[in-house]
């Protein structure tokens, strides 16, 4: 079977779609079919995103491929005659973020008109899928509430086969792997870290849409007086990110109300650590559960640094967390042999 | 108190006793054919059970007794009287409280040897955690140095 992947990218930004992609990629090849990647920049500013929309519905991707598998946001514009889409999540802002502060939408009669176009296209294109699928509970039941349309099922991204993340020792820093930005809220970590324990470390890593966003954390950092507890790596590769967290006593994922629970979190579990999250984090929710493979606490400093110590004085309760998590992997079939038996079905 | 436990006391006590009569005493079946020696037997008893040695007039009384009216004072008697009595009833107490101090200063120490294996332990382990922290704080500085060197912005 000839298998398109088609997905939509910011270029030099490598987010959690592109990833999907290259993963998927591979794992098609390594079992017998053949693969092939399509990557459309597209600029994510809302009032490009329908002019932009309308091209990529003009591309014409031909018919040699069996079928055609769409990940970002709005890839399933694409015209195909057999295509399934692995919905990972909407342009927020015209959704479920439409009228918070997090849209940078305004809400006047043209950003209305936008956010209305965009809502009638999703719809218009996901209902042209014979099959569509979602990457967690949350983003499945979005696509029901905006759109009226009920996913197949959760496939829930897994990371690749050949992945190195591995069980280590638990040293004292607490992990934060993300993009820097508002929504991750690496700000309320570094509030936390002036209620934990004095050798309690935070080491944040990650990126930013930003690129003086990490400048701001770090003066923020040192204005709050924990500067010398937290470590700032900028972009760091896999085999760094793995090295880190087989020595970390616990990984965060602190985003707000997102749409799956983070590639962070899955590298922790497969690391046999525990992972805190907050009670308003979202697709977190689905996998960490509270004292079981993780912590869930509420988005205060003050909650936030009682669960850091927690995971910093008690290391072997730590370790039965990281056990737990590890079995959450299997609990909720997150590998890649389902998925592509459900894609390529 | 354990008869057996007496005997076998006794037994031990008097590993030195004069050589045994072929012919086991049969008043007492539970005495050995060595403590056939009606003295040793008196002597061995107070040891075991007042711990102390008996005084000749004390030896000579009961072996006396055991003697002539073997048909009313047997040497079964001899030990229960004895054993009942208040100075055996003391002794006992007393032993039984040296060894009970004996067994918590015992266990004290292994205690605090313990509570000393602990904290080394935990400083060891402690140790070994901010070993793990200092590695990981290595790589952090590689990773930001490597960045550096490749121009790349912050």
């Amino acid at each position: 079977m000839k298998v398109l992947i088609a997905s939509t990218f910011v270029p030099f930004i490598r987010g959690g779609a592109t990833k999907i992609v290259e993963d998927l990629h591979r794992e098609l090849l390594r079992r017998g079919f053949e693969s092939d990647t399509l990557l459309i920049p597209f600029d994510s500013h809302w009032p490009n995103i329908a002019e932009q929309t309308a091209a990529l519905r003009l591309l014409d991707v031909g018919d040699r491929a069996d079928r055609l598998i769409a990940i970002r946001t709005p890839a399933y514009a694409l015209r195909h005659p057999n295509k399934v889409a692995w919905f990972i999540h909407h342009h927020r802002e015209a959704y479920d973020l439409w009228g918070t502060p997090w849209s940078g939408m305004p809400d006047t009669e043209f950003g209305r008109h936008h956010r209305d176009m965009m809502r009638r296209s999703d719809e218009i294109y996901l209902r042209e899928c014979h099959r569509v699928f979602a990457n967690s509970r949350i983003v499945a039941n979005r696509v029901l509430e905006f759109n009226g349309i009920r996913p197949r099922a959760i496939l829930y991204p897994p990371l690749e086969c050949d992945h190195p993340f591995r069980p280590g020792p638990f040293g004292d820093c607490i992990l934060y792997v993300s993009r820097l930005n508002a929504i991750k809220r690496q700000g309320l970590a570094l509030e936390a870290m002036r209620h934990t324990e004095p050798d309690v470390k935070l080491i944040i890593a990650g990126t930013g849409d930003d690129p003086g966003y990490q400048s701001k954390l770090e003066a923020e950092a040192r204005e709050i007086g924990v500067a010398e507890r937290v470590r700032f790596t900028g972009w760091i590769s896999d085999a760094e990110k793995a090295a880190l967290t087989a020595g970390c006593c616990g990984a965060l994922y602190l985003a707000f109300d997102e749409d799956s629970y983070g590639y962070s979190t899955l590298e922790a579990f497969h690391a046999r650590k525990p992972v805190i999250t907050l009670t308003d984090s979202g697709g977190s929710l689905e996998v960490i559960r509270d004292g079981h493979n993780g912590l869930v606490c509420e988005p205060e400093p003050e909650a936030l640094a009682e669960a850091m110590n927690r995971l910093w004085r008690d290391r072997v309760d730590g370790a039965r967390m990281g056990e737990n998590a590890h079995a959450t992997l299997a609990e909720f079939g997150i590998d890649w042999d389902r998925i592509i038996e459900r894609l390529t079905a | 108190m354990d008869e057996r436990w007496i005997a076998d006391r006794i037994r031990r006590d008097l590993v030195s006793a004069p050589v045994p009569d072929p012919t086991p005493a049969r008043i007492v079946e539970d005495i050995p054919a060595q403590i056939d020696d009606r003295n040793a037997f008196i002597f061995a008893a107070y040891r075991v059970l007042l711990g102390r040695d008996a005084s000749p007039v004390e030896i000579l009384r009961h072996a006396r007794l055991l003697r002539f009216l073997p048909f009313l004072y047997t040497r079964c008697q001899f030990l229960e009287r004895l054993r009942n009595s208040w100075e055996a009833i003391a002794f006992q107490t007393r032993t039984r409280l040296r060894h009970e101090a004996e067994m918590q200063a015992r266990s004290d120490a292994l205690e605090s040897k313990w509570e000393r294996d602990h904290a080394q332990l935990r400083e060891q382990i402690r140790a070994l955690q901010r070993s793990i922290t200092e590695v990981s704080y290595e790589i952090v500085e590689d990773i930001v140095e490597r960045q550096k060197s490749a121009g790349v912005p912050l």
